[in-house]
């Protein structure tokens, strides 16, 4: 039995071009002369293509390879810094004239997206550029700036560190994926802002976003219901509380808060729904209905600041109604394949995005997965049919979206399919009600009576859903946290995905053993892996700017160093990854480890480790010598003088020493100690 | 295979509207490459006013002004960052790393010496010392010394405190008895006498050359009698003595000469020379066997200093 690709043509060449796309990002065989060959090779191809008679299956593995190719050139010309006018190619500029895209209070700056137009090298010498950046003004309130805003900034601009502390997210990767390479600290005399404003489509659709917060502020009574409306209906994630969003993440609610297909699918149906009531077979009639259609979905889009999955869901509604319009109804898979085309052709680094990520997969598990699952049960009743058609809906969006999901969030939601019953038909009734109650305040005025019974029932909604989430999360096993997945069990669940869906579509049973097969790979991996991980005993001095911190993992315990209290959140997001990485299962004081102590010594097997210590130190002596000296910023760092004293084998100097490095690096290496500065080496991993 | 590869072929139309995306795109990126004129570097500038969508001549002159400023203040700031106005406060130049040196307004190849003197075992120990520093400008030198203040250092105390200022709550769960492979020892001390260059070098000031002349010239001498002697060590400043005079013991006899048997080998010791040493051998035989060291003394050509010094080197038998 066949596969059925022949009736999917676009879907043959996204997955190629995404694999090009892939080798690209990793700089798999980068070099100008290397893309200058793939380019003239590309060309060769077409050629062959067009000029060669028959030889068809030929031709086709050659149109698959060259889009393979394409996606590798087109990721390598799409990076913004190789653009001749980007703005980091006029380093010798006075002065950058910017504009704000964005922006967001982060304690007591803005920190601003901000886009620069042109570089200065006096007020009568500007070139025009183009690039992003991300500032932060110092002592500046949001209500002081909005989107469009224009300054003239005159300041020393640096790219995004990279954070060397093992397993943290890559912030500057993800950065980089957005297109923002540099960022900059002002303070209040290194800019000033111009008159004019800098208007495009994306400001203007911050501003109207701002218009409808201020609308929902008058109609809501709490700041959890205002924080879930603008998530919901305006796409801003920035009033979500901590607790509120671990809430929706813990019981497998997220997704309404991300405005993706879900929200466009409302959205659609609501505007089917109010044009519903012009009934004609005017085919002009049917064309302006679908552009009514098409005006409101992508309004919607722009409304909601463009998320990849919001685009990725509007161009899908688009394809699927002119398709459908021009021709006979689409197939979805080729269109969920030429959204998905389109949209690394706009951006390819799209692909990398976790809201492109998971719209894709979850869209992929419903398609693929829900007509045969929906078939296991068959109910009379329309309302529990309703039901069980949600449940199979949440189950099969989750089937292909989970692995990658414990691998972002490491947490996997028990209570899933039953928040997917309540929550979904919610959040179609929320909308509804906030766009509304929008749509009122704006033509009548928020005091005419149908605008205030919109905006009580949009406020009723809101909090009917929060307390739902708040009460699943109280339930015994809602989620399970700390989970862990390598790259390579991730590969082997979407395997047995894989053969799975083989198995559903050819019916062979070889596919199922293949499914189980692969489970079973997972579990032994995963249990090798635990023991390896359990196994190991290292120390890890992490680089922190403000603490000192050292983490012995050992046998699946974890002992912390540390001559200060460690509790901020800093420190957590620093060392939680590693920590789940590790598999730690508890956490024990050096005494309850057997580690012998005495003062800032301790001996950690047969390592002799001194910690952080004080000049005290040097009344003591040892017969054997230090094998790692842990340093920071307050503690004695005298090298001659330690060395003299004991024989020191390696040094390390946390991310709180602030004096010269570099001739304390040069005094170690007189005498002839091997160091490593976590600030510039990175955080230090020691074998015990 | 055969279903595998009607799931891979492409239909004719297929493959013209593939072949035609690529040419697109092929285009598309060629033009961005060779053609688009915003990627070529572009030499045509424009003015601050141009941008501006309104503003009067008043205006555009205040702007004008504020930016001259902004940029003016940025060359500012990159100069104090890289040449900083010297900042003096209380220092010792035994404890000053290189930053503190950088901010008095010292260069750094003068503030080399300084580090590579100190890693040397150099000290100062008085402020004048900084004069001695070489490059350092005598401009600096008087700027600096007001603010200069060497500590004495107190004679350390060895007695084992238990107080760590380590702040971690495990700390004051250990017994200190049960690390024993490890208990604290009080600082050695140090027989002059018996000594090799390793216990020296536990001492303060004391490096590897200083301690292999301190063994030399004990080795020389036949043993120290006394330790005033150190200060006979080329090098070895009395501070360092001082400093170290609570660690230093003197345990055994020294080797004596016999005078009337081995007053050929005086001449290696190192308070005598050839010629006094010849005095002493003529001596002895115009006058027979010393019968007791105080004979020495009726040698005009030996001192009396230089009598007391020997004497608790000699012997007469």
């Amino acid at each position: 039995m066949s596969l059925g690709l022949n009736k999917l043509p676009l879907l043959k060449l996204v997955l190629p071009f995404c694999l090009g796309i892939v080798f690209s990002e990793y700089r798999l065989l980068y070099s100008h002369e290397f893309i200058a060959f793939l380019f003239f090779l590309t060309i060769y191809f077409v050629c062959y293509v067009i000029y060669t008679p028959k030889l068809t299956l030929q031709k086709s593995w050659i149109l698959v390879f060259s889009f393979m190719i394409l996606g590798y050139l087109h990721h390598s010309f799409s990076n913004p810094t190789e653009a001749k006018n980007h703005f980091s190619n006029y380093s010798e500029a006075s002065f950058l004239i910017t504009s704000i895209v964005e922006a967001k209070q982060v304690k007591e700056r803005v920190r601003a997206l901000c886009e620069v137009h042109y570089a200065g090298y006096s007020t009568d010498s500007l070139k025009q550029c183009e690039g992003l950046m991300m500032v932060y003004f110092k002592e500046l309130s949001l209500d002081q700036v909005k989107a469009g805003d224009m300054h003239l900034i005159s300041a020393d601009y640096v790219e995004e560190n990279e954070n060397t502390n093992p397993l943290v997210f890559n912030y500057k990767r993800y950065l980089q994926q957005r297109g923002i390479y540099h960022k900059i600290y002002l303070e209040k005399d290194q800019y000033f802002s111009l008159s004019t404003s800098h208007r495009n489509i994306w400001n203007l659709a911050s501003l109207s976003r701002d218009k409808c917060l201020s609308v929902f502020k008058e109609h809501l009574t709490s700041d959890h219901n205002l924080a879930v409306a603008s998530a919901m209906i305006l796409g801003q994630r920035n009033l979500l509380s901590d607790d509120l969003y671990d809430a929706f993440t813990d019981t497998g609610a997220v997704h309404i808060l991300a405005v993706s297909g879900l929200h466009v699918g409302i959205v659609s149906g609501l505007i089917a729904l109010l044009l519903g009531f012009i009934k004609s077979t005017n085919p002009r009639v049917r064309i302006l209905k679908l552009i009514v259609s098409l005006a409101g979905v992508w309004s919607f889009a722009f409304l909601t600041g463009g998320a990849a999955a919001v685009i990725r869901a509007s161009l899908m509604f688009s394809l699927y109604f002119i398709g459908k319009a021009i021709y006979s109804p689409p197939i979805s898979f080729n269109i969920l394949s030429a959204a998905a085309l389109i949209m690394l052709l706009y951006n390819p680094f799209y692909l990398f995005q976790a809201g492109f990520q998971f719209s894709f997969l979850a869209l992929t598990g419903i398609m693929y997965f829900y007509p045969h699952l929906i078939l296991l049960f068959h109910f009379k009743n329309k309302f529990i049919k309703g039901i069980w058609a949600m449940v199979v809906t949440s189950i099969t969006a989750q089937a292909l979206v989970s692995p990658l999901a414990i691998s972002y969030f490491h947490k996997l939601p028990t209570y899933f399919w039953f928040t997917g019953i309540i929550a979904v038909p919610l959040a179609g009734f929320i909308l509804s009600a906030g766009i509304a109650t929008l749509f009122l305040h704006m033509t009548m005025g928020g005091e005419f009576v149908l605008t205030k019974i919109a905006g009580f029932t949009f406020d009723t909604f809101l909090t009917g859903l929060n307390y739902f989430i708040y009460k699943t999360q109280e339930l015994p096993f809602c989620s399970t946290d700390d989970l862990w997945l390598s790259n390579r069990s991730i590969l082997l669940f979407y395997a047995a995905l894989g053969a799975l869906a083989l198995f559903y579509k050819l019916r062979k049973p070889i596919y199922l053993i293949f499914t189980l097969g692969f489970l079973l790979i997972q579990s032994v991996n995963n249990n090798i892996e635990n023991r390896n991980m359990r196994s190991k005993k290292s120390l890890f001095v992490y680089d922190i700017y403000n603490e000192s911190l050292a983490q012995l993992f050992r046998n699946g315990v974890l002992t912390e160093f540390s001559p200060g209290i460690t509790q901020n959140k800093q420190v957590e997001y620093i060392c939680a990854n590693n920590e789940m990485y590790h598999r730690i299962y508890a956490e024990k004081l050096p005494a309850e480890v057997g580690i012998n102590s005495q003062g800032s010594f301790h001996l950690i097997d047969d390592k002799v480790i001194l910690f952080y210590p004080d000049e005290k130190v040097l009344e003591w002596s040892l017969k054997k010598p230090i094998d790692l000296l842990v340093l920071s910023q307050d503690s004695y760092h005298n090298l001659a003088r330690l060395a003299k004293q004991f024989e020191i084998k390696k040094i390390v100097l946390d991310g709180t020493f602030k004096g010269d490095k570099f001739k304390l690096r040069q005094k170690a290496n007189q005498l002839k100690i091997d160091i490593h500065l976590t600030s510039i080496d990175g955080a230090l991993e020691y074998m015990i | 295979m055969k279903k595998f590869k009607k799931d891979i072929k492409y239909s004719k139309k297929e493959r013209a509207a593939i072949a035609l995306l690529i040419v697109l795109l092929i285009a598309f990126y060629s033009y961005n490459l060779f053609i688009d004129p915003r990627l070529i570097t572009d030499s045509s500038t424009i003015c601050l006013e141009d941008i501006l969508t309104h503003g009067g001549e008043k205006e555009i002159s205040e702007l004008k002004t504020k930016t001259a400023s902004l940029i003016k203040k940025r060359k500012t700031r990159q100069k104090i960052f890289y040449n900083p106005a010297p900042k003096y406060e209380s220092f010792d130049p035994n404890k000053t790393d290189s930053l503190k040196w950088i901010q008095f307004g010292v260069k750094p190849w003068t503030i080399a010496t300084i580090m590579k003197y100190k890693s040397k075992g150099g000290k100062f120990y008085k402020c004048d010392d900084l004069a001695k520093v070489y490059n350092l400008p005598d401009s600096i030198f008087r700027k600096l010394l007001p603010f200069c203040s060497i500590q004495k250092k107190k004679k350390p105390t060895y007695t084992k405190s238990k107080k760590t200022s380590y702040k971690s709550s495990y700390n004051n769960q250990r017994d200190s008895t049960t690390f024993n492979k490890y208990k604290p020892k009080p600082l050695t001390q140090v027989d002059l006498n018996s000594t090799d260059t390793a216990s020296l070098k536990q001492l303060y000031g004391i490096g590897s050359v200083l301690s292999a002349r301190i063994v030399k010239y004990s080795q020389a001498l036949g043993g120290f009698h006394s330790i005033d002697q150190l200060t006979e060590v080329y090098g070895l400043e009395k501070e360092v003595i001082d400093n170290n005079e609570s660690r230093l013991i003197l345990k055994g006899t020294v080797k004596k000469f016999n005078l009337n048997s081995e007053a050929d080998s005086l001449v290696k010791h190192p308070y005598l020379d050839w010629s006094i040493s010849r005095v002493i051998v003529n001596y002895r035989k115009q006058h027979g066997d010393f019968k007791e060291i105080q004979e020495l003394k009726k040698i005009r050509a030996i001192p009396d200093s230089l009598y007391n010094s020997l004497l608790p080197y000699l012997s007469v038998e």
